[in-house]
């Protein structure tokens, strides 16, 4: 079809002489209205909603206490995934990119979070009336970087065989582990205590709503994902369009989950910027239908339109056409 | 207030093919769409001159 | 129509509103004969699923965000509030749809497609914003993991979806803002330009004007079943 004649064709449609009936808007949307309300009250009835309660870190540290400890030497030393996240929350690794394009890289740090400081050693700073673990810590920060790491490298491999003790605690096997097993002994009574939560999310000023330390740090551990995986909610289960339980979830979500199951996605380190990318691209397209050929031909070519108006099909033509 | 009829908090059951892996929920969301598609465009609407169906 | 030779605002803003919708295209009586279909119900659907929205979520605020946790009537309305978002995206995707195979965009409706699927668009964020206000663990596993695709393209050095006070005011006044605001220039453009009409007929049928060469695969036999008489619009609004 030429320009011209596609042009021309468009403007055909753009009013309609032709015949009409009597309808009330109104009316139908009070119908309407009414239905969808019966349906979701029935709904509700017959299915309710989901509410699992939140982890903690007191349910955390009590439920998983090596693991509590193995995410809190690894936040001591930076190795964690918040340590070595990046921006927003520092500058310690580049974060995603596509080519020459650091998204995150150019819109910066806007979240400070040092993992050693804010989930370690600033809330055990502030426990008053305990000189060893004052003392500890003092040890620790001492200590030359290379002396830190060997410390917390070396727990970490112990923790891998730690044992939970009746009350709780972690023993590992006797090593070279500096003053780490103090800090982190204390940490996990901290914890297991109830006082850890309120000190990652105090931290600032006495009013909160921010989240974001004590949601990290579970992050950083296996407490939210071994709870995720239990309800298909991770990443490679297509989880991003999954409900906890058997509930429908974001099902609109599933193209979105679908590129991180295949290749390039699937094994690269850029996932997250890659599929946003496509998804970008493809979001920009559908808004954009109307104006690129080939998709905007497809409803002419493949004829379900003579379905929808076939009673218009059907009936004369009108006379004075 | 009462309790849901049907308890759905227990772990979904799921459809697991190749690498497509989908709550046998989500599948019900998508299929029952496609098929209330296909029957809004297949039912024939009520005569003219009746109250009828809007945008 | 002020006489005035000096233009008021007011009045330039009044005449050309009334030019593009006068009462009769806001409120019609009547409807083009084509629309027989039961394609044509989903849009109204969507719109009264998002009616139900606002009208549970705002019970939800007027408690605050804890409430539902704790007793059976927050619970029950936190429930109307979750299927009536499923709702809202079953009959909008499937409005979308439908519009998709009318090729609703032509005649000019370029815009109403493209608020449409904009407010689709928007409707996402706004859910997420919704799944991550939840304070529970779905929340906190949501905000977890989401917070990794905004990282990687920047968006998370201003919009920071474990921070609750945050995604809290983006899910109760922003987004829905946004939502409300698109859903409402795509319904005034629909009234202005009026519903898509079915493409042509090939053999030389419905429309007048245009002399169009016939594609071959767009021949339609006329059946001789009954039909609507061609009638004047009825209540004068003329071409819609």
């Amino acid at each position: 079809m030429s320009r011209a004649t596609r042009r021309q064709e468009d403007e055909s449609y753009r009013t309609w002489a032709g015949a009409y009936r009597p309808y009330d808007i109104l009316r139908e949307a009070a119908i309407a209205l009414l239905v969808v309300l019966v349906l979701v009250v029935g709904l509700t009835i017959l299915f309710s909603s989901p509410d699992d309660s939140a982890s903690t870190i007191k349910t955390w540290s009590l439920g998983d206490p090596v693991d509590f400890v193995t995410t809190a030497s690894t936040e001591l030393d930076g190795t964690s995934g918040t340590g070595s996240y990046g921006p927003p929350y520092n500058h310690n690794s580049d974060g995603q990119h596509i080519g020459f394009i650091h998204l995150a890289k150019w819109l910066g740090v806007s979240h400070p979070i040092n993992s050693a400081q804010d989930f370690v050693l600033a809330p055990l700073r502030s426990l008053t009336g305990q000189p060893a673990l004052q003392h500890a810590i003092t040890t620790y920060q001492a200590a030359p970087a290379k002396t830190q790491s060997g410390w917390t490298t070396a727990y970490e491999a112990a923790l891998a065989k730690a044992k939970v003790t009746a009350n709780g605690s972690v023993a590992v096997t006797p090593g070279s582990y500096g003053p780490v097993p103090t800090i982190m002994g204390s940490l996990l009574t901290f914890a297991q205590g109830g006082g850890l939560d309120g000190a990652l999310l105090t931290s600032k000023q006495f009013y909160q709503t921010d989240y974001t330390k004590p949601l990290l740090f579970m992050a950083d551990g296996g407490v939210l994902a071994n709870r995720a995986v239990a309800q298909h909610l991770d990443g490679s289960q297509w989880g991003m369009m999954n409900e906890t339980g058997s509930y429908p979830g974001q099902t609109w979500l599933w193209l979105y989950t679908f590129w991180y199951q295949i290749k390039p996605f699937s094994t690269s380190d850029n996932a997250d910027i890659l599929v946003m990318a496509v998804m970008g691209a493809l979001t920009l397209a559908l808004i954009l239908i109307p104006f690129i050929p080939g998709i905007r031909d497809i409803p002419r070519r493949i004829p379900i339109y003579k379905l929808i108006w076939r009673e218009h099909y059907r009936s004369p033509p009108p006379a004075d056409a | 207030m009462m309790a849901a009829i049907f308890d759905l908090n227990h772990p979904a059951h799921t459809v697991h093919w190749h690498f497509f892996l989908m709550t046998v929920s989500n599948i019900v969301v998508i299929v029952v769409m496609l098929v209330v598609f296909a029957v809004a465009i297949l039912v024939p609407f009520p005569g003219h001159g009746r109250r009828g169906a809007a945008k | 129509m002020s006489g005035s030779t000096r233009r008021s605002w007011t009045g330039a803003v009044r005449e050309r509103a009334v030019g593009a919708l006068p009462p009769e295209k806001l409120l019609p009586d009547s409807q083009p004969a084509y629309m027989a279909s039961w394609i044509y119900i989903f849009g109204v659907l969507s719109l009264v699923s998002l009616m139900l929205i606002i009208a549970s979520g705002v019970i939800l605020s007027l408690k605050g965000p804890g409430w539902w946790h704790f007793t059976g009537v927050g619970h029950f309305f936190n429930s109307i509030h979750l299927w009536s978002v499923e709702l809202f995206f079953f009959f909008m995707v499937i409005h979308l749809w439908g519009k998709y195979w009318m090729a609703a965009w032509r005649g000019g409706r370029a815009r109403v497609w493209m608020t449409g699927a904009v407010t689709f668009v928007v409707a996402i964020p706004c859910a997420l914003t919704g799944y991550v206000s939840q304070q529970n663990f779905d929340a906190q596993w949501i905000s977890t993991q989401a917070k990794d695709g905004m990282n990687a393209v920047g968006v998370g050095a201003f919009f920071n979806v474990t921070n609750f006070g945050q995604m809290y005011s983006y899910h109760v006044l922003l987004l829905p803002l946004a939502v409300v605001g698109l859903v409402v220039a795509h319904i005034l453009l629909v009234r202005k330009h009026g519903i898509v009409p079915p493409f042509h007929r090939f053999d030389g049928g419905d429309l007048p004007v245009v002399a169009l060469a016939p594609t071959a695969d767009a021949r339609e036999a006329s059946a001789g079943g009954d039909a609507a008489p061609a009638s004047r619009p009825v209540s004068g609004a003329g071409a819609p």
